[in-house]
């Protein structure tokens, strides 16, 4: 079997797992990770995919396409964050304001 | 005959400029350029319009390569009108925005002054959106909207609407990545990411039944159809009024825009037969739990944002009335895309409207609305209007692209989608309804109203739009008609529109 | 068996295991530490695919930056997390199923692809030339999908604007003082990072490198100037905040525009081809910096507007 196949279906098995955290947590933290999961396995499966001819150079096209989907899912993650802590500071401002 | 050069990059690249120019100028300055600005983006479609009339499609390759190296846009028919369409909502939004915002503190301030290059950068994105070709680019803009859209949802800044946002963001990168899923896995067979490219070499091939079952997956999440629609109701309910009708009117349709253009560009060739009547049972389970939900809101908000997945459930039983080969296909996607304009235009006033009523009265409960109508007439009025084209009434766009599928579904002996679609036109008459007769109630006591500074003539051109199409349907279905990927020889009840 | 085979069996099963262990990992910072442990793994594994420009970039932003973001963040939540339940039974079968499916599906069309490996590496070669660059994926980024790689920036100086928009509605949390030894190393490394990053944007055209590492590198320095206690990534005068966080984009939009009188927008003729592309690397490392630095900061509960007066 061709090795870079392993690494792309692990990268399948990782979305499915990505999956799972996103859909079947309920703690949005957890769910943040799971998101994060589902994406490195795309990229892994989208690295793999790109070597899949035996020989010569790997494709590039799809090198690109990762590092571009990087930049946007780690904006989207940095974003969802900062809205999770700005969200819990104030829970936490209501709850000592009631006590 | 060559086209001018830019011509297709301009609607793209002319709100795009104006976001950088906006946030490099200094505030006191760039203040001024919103309306001239919106209004200078809006004109930009008109050259493409005239283009596409006279001349034809025209595919532009970006960068001088062309697909499947490089990304190449593409200017049709429908291109041109749903730019126009953002055109025409994205002016009147701007004209009305300004009025919404509380500009008393220097804090408030701030953060609504962001709303002019964020809505800027999520119209370019819009127009780039209907006019990309590229799978990976259409996976880019999509998320471009998606978090130009939860920075518009937080000018809002209260907790209720932070809570919203990042729902919405987890959601909108969730569908985005299974997007990207489904397009490296079309790329993996083909080598392409052109659409055009991709339908020529389409077979029937496993693979890529999965790649479209993705892509389908995620602009399904991303158009809020049942039951991926949980993200919607608080996120439009939540955010300021012209941000909801950004939200509710243009950035969900995109979202199905794409879906529909994949679908009729050849994808549904692919499709496993159970696919069509899966989304088609979707669908009509959308338009009845939206409208459930709409009917038991008691905030104004709240029901229109229901009413919206009511209304995108009724734009997915198009992919079951088209699933193969039929002449006249093309009306039927022409309806969908009256339907779906239709829909924009009047959620987007009718949100507009409601924002007037939640600054005058305070509040958008519904108990708290009564005597709206004779304290403020014409947005109640407006409302009503706006009802009228969701139930799809005559002489609307809504209800000429309501006519369209209800003749296909009974063309194709689908009467339980026909039944849907009535169905769906008696639930939006119940909240449009609803909604109306609170404002109708008169006032037990009298209320002290505060005074509104958004003007009325864009909801007034928001809501008036939809029966100016439905007046010129003959000129919209044949503008669809160019480069149009579907047989639009026969009409399927001649003359039985007008 | 040889090393190299037996390390492609373990490393990937490895990477799937840990990703299970992750998430359920009930305490919260064990879970990240692990995401950040998982993140170099990714990148070993990509070097095993023949991608180590990628892998650099992966370990500096996806695993480097978002750890760190993680990290921030979940040093705000602190204890007053939302109580993990488990998600009710009847819910879980669809979610077993659909997850089951998807890696199923996946797995049977990734096998089938492999049948047949079709790709644009010699479309790529065939255009090099053109481009200006000798990296294809450097000209795959910069010229042939460049559209891409503009709207991308631009999903980046969204985030940071969208940030500016969260903050604007309230004040800051003060940063804290850090021990000598680390401003000690820090009056060091910092400069030595800013170098290292412009040394990967000149050579990004010829071999791995490029602004996305770069930026990553400099959104680094940024974090550690904040760790360090001194606000000026946040203090800098409001324009400039703005210029940086645009320059990327802007600079990306008017090559665009000027590339538009050679027949479309972001054409670039090859003899003027390396200077822009250089010019627009720069402007995108100094964005994509900053935005990080930014992005950090409010994470962290650093971004307010205190220091707020509208220009």
């Amino acid at each position: 079997m061709n090795p870079q196949l392993v690494y792309a279906l692990a990268g399948a098995w990782i979305c499915a797992i990505g999956l799972r955290g996103f859909m079947g947590e309920v703690d949005t933290f957890r769910r943040i990770l799971g998101a994060n999961l589902l994406g490195s396995g795309i990229f892994l499966v989208l690295v793999a995919v790109a070597r899949r001819a035996p020989d010569g150079p790997p494709d590039p096209v799809p090198h690109a396409m990762v590092l571009t989907g990087i930049v946007v899912s780690v904006s989207g993650t940095a974003l969802l964050l900062a809205l999770l802590a700005r969200l819990h500071e104030e829970h936490r401002e209501e709850g000592e304001g009631n006590e | 005959m060559t086209p001018p050069p830019f011509l297709v990059e301009l609607p793209v690249a002319v709100p795009m400029v104006l976001a950088v120019v906006w946030l490099l100028l200094p505030r006191r300055f760039a203040r001024f350029l919103a309306r001239p600005g919106a209004l200078t983006a809006a004109v930009a479609v008109l050259p493409c319009l005239h283009w596409v009339w006279r001349h034809g499609p025209i595919r532009q390759p970006l960068g001088g390569w062309m697909a499947p190296l490089g990304i190449d846009l593409y200017l049709d028919g429908l291109s041109a009108f749903l730019m126009l369409f953002h055109a025409c909502a994205g002016a009147a939004i701007s004209f009305s925005a300004a009025g919404y915002f509380p500009g008393s503190d220097a804090a408030d301030r701030q953060r609504t002054d962001l709303f002019w290059p964020l809505f800027f950068l999520v119209w370019g994105g819009l127009n780039s959106l209907v006019l990309s070709l590229d799978l990976f680019n259409l996976f880019v803009t999509l998320e471009l909207i998606g978090i130009g859209g939860v920075g518009l949802i937080l000018i809002r800044g209260d907790a209720g609407a932070t809570r919203a946002a990042m729902e919405y963001l987890l959601q909108a990168l969730v569908g985005g990545m299974l997007f990207l899923l489904g397009a490296a896995l079309m790329y993996s067979r083909t080598a392409t990411m052109d659409l055009h490219l991709i339908a020529e070499m389409l077979t029937p091939d496993p693979v890529l039944n999965i790649g479209l079952a993705l892509i389908l997956a995620g602009l399904m999440v991303k158009a809020a159809l049942f039951p991926m629609h949980f993200w919607l109701p608080p996120a439009h309910a939540n955010a300021a009024a012209p941000v909801s009708a950004v939200l509710s009117g243009l950035v969900v349709t995109a979202a199905y825009v794409v879906a529909l253009r994949l679908w009729y560009a050849g994808f549904h060739q692919l499709a496993p037969m159970m696919l069509p009547p899966i989304l088609s049972v979707l669908g009509c389970l959308g338009i009845v739990w939206g409208g459930a939900m709409a009917l038991r809101q008691d905030r104004l908000k709240r029901l229109l944002a229901y009413s919206t997945v009511s209304q995108m459930g009724y734009l997915f039983l198009v992919f079951a009335l088209a699933s193969e080969a039929l002449p006249g296909q093309g009306w039927v996607w022409a309806g969908a895309v009256y339907m779906a304009v239709s829909h924009g235009l009047a959620k987007a006033g009718a949100f507009l409207a409601a924002g007037r009523l939640q600054t005058a009265y305070g509040s958008d409960r519904l108990s708290a609305l009564a005597g709206a109508a004779s304290t403020h007439p014409l947005a109640v009025m407006m409302l009503a209007l706006s009802g009228l084209h969701l139930m799809g009434l005559p002489p609307g766009a809504g209800f000429a692209g309501k006519w369209i599928l209800l003749m296909a579904a009974m063309a194709k002996d689908q009467w339980g989608i026909a039944a849907f679609i009535l169905l769906g036109g008696l639930i939006s008459a119940g909240y449009t309804v609803r909604a109306v007769e609170a404002c109708l109630r008169p006032a037990e006591s009298p209320i002290e109203t505060a005074p509104v500074r958004a003007p009325m003539f864009p909801i007034l051109i928001l809501v008036l739009a939809p029966f100016v199409i439905g007046i010129l349907l003959e000129e919209a279905g044949v503008l669809l008609s160019i480069g149009a990927p579907v047989d639009f020889s026969e009409f399927p009840m001649p003359g039985g529109l007008r | 068996m040889n090393a190299g085979t037996l390390m492609d069996l373990i490393l990937p099963l490895g990477l799937v295991v840990l990703a299970e262990i992750i998430l359920r990992q009930r305490r919260a910072a064990e879970a990240v530490a692990q995401f950040m442990v998982f993140g170099l793994l990714m990148a070993v594994a990509w070097v095993r695919v023949d991608a180590p420009d990628l892998a650099l970039t992966e370990a500096a932003i996806g695993s480097g930056v978002t750890g760190a973001l993680l990290l921030a963040a979940l040093r705000r939540i602190g204890p007053h997390r939302e109580p993990t339940r488990p998600l009710p039974s009847p819910a879980r079968l669809p979610v077993y199923t659909a997850t089951l499916l998807l890696g199923g599906a996946l797995s049977w069309a990734l096998i089938e692809l492999w049948s047949d490996p079709v790709s644009l590496t010699a479309a790529v070669d065939a255009r090099l030339a053109e481009s200006g660059s000798s990296n294809p994926v450097a000209a795959v980024i910069l010229n042939f999908r460049a559209y891409d790689t503009f709207l991308e920036i631009g999903v980046l100086l969204l985030s940071a604007l969208a940030v500016y928009t969260l903050a604007g509605s309230r004040g800051r949390r003060s940063l804290e003082e850090p021990g000598p030894v680390f401003q000690f190393y820090l009056s060091r490394l910092a400069p030595l990072f800013a170098i290292v990053a412009l040394y990967l944007v000149w050579i990004g055209s010829r071999r791995p490198g490029g602004a996305f590492p770069a930026g990553a590198l400099l959104s680094g320095v940024g974090v550690l100037v904040l760790l360090g206690a001194s606000p000026w990534p946040l203090g800098l005068h409001r324009k400039v905040v703005r210029y940086l966080l645009v320059a990327g984009f802007g600079v990306f939009l008017f090559a665009g525009l000027w590339g538009g009188r050679y027949g479309a927008m972001l054409t670039l003729p090859p003899e003027q081809a390396k200077a822009w592309k250089l010019l627009i690397e720069l402007a995108c490392m100094l964005s994509i910096g900053f935005s990080f630095t930014v992005l950090f900061a409010c994470c962290a509960g650093w971004l307010g507007d205190e220091s707020g007066e509208g220009t």
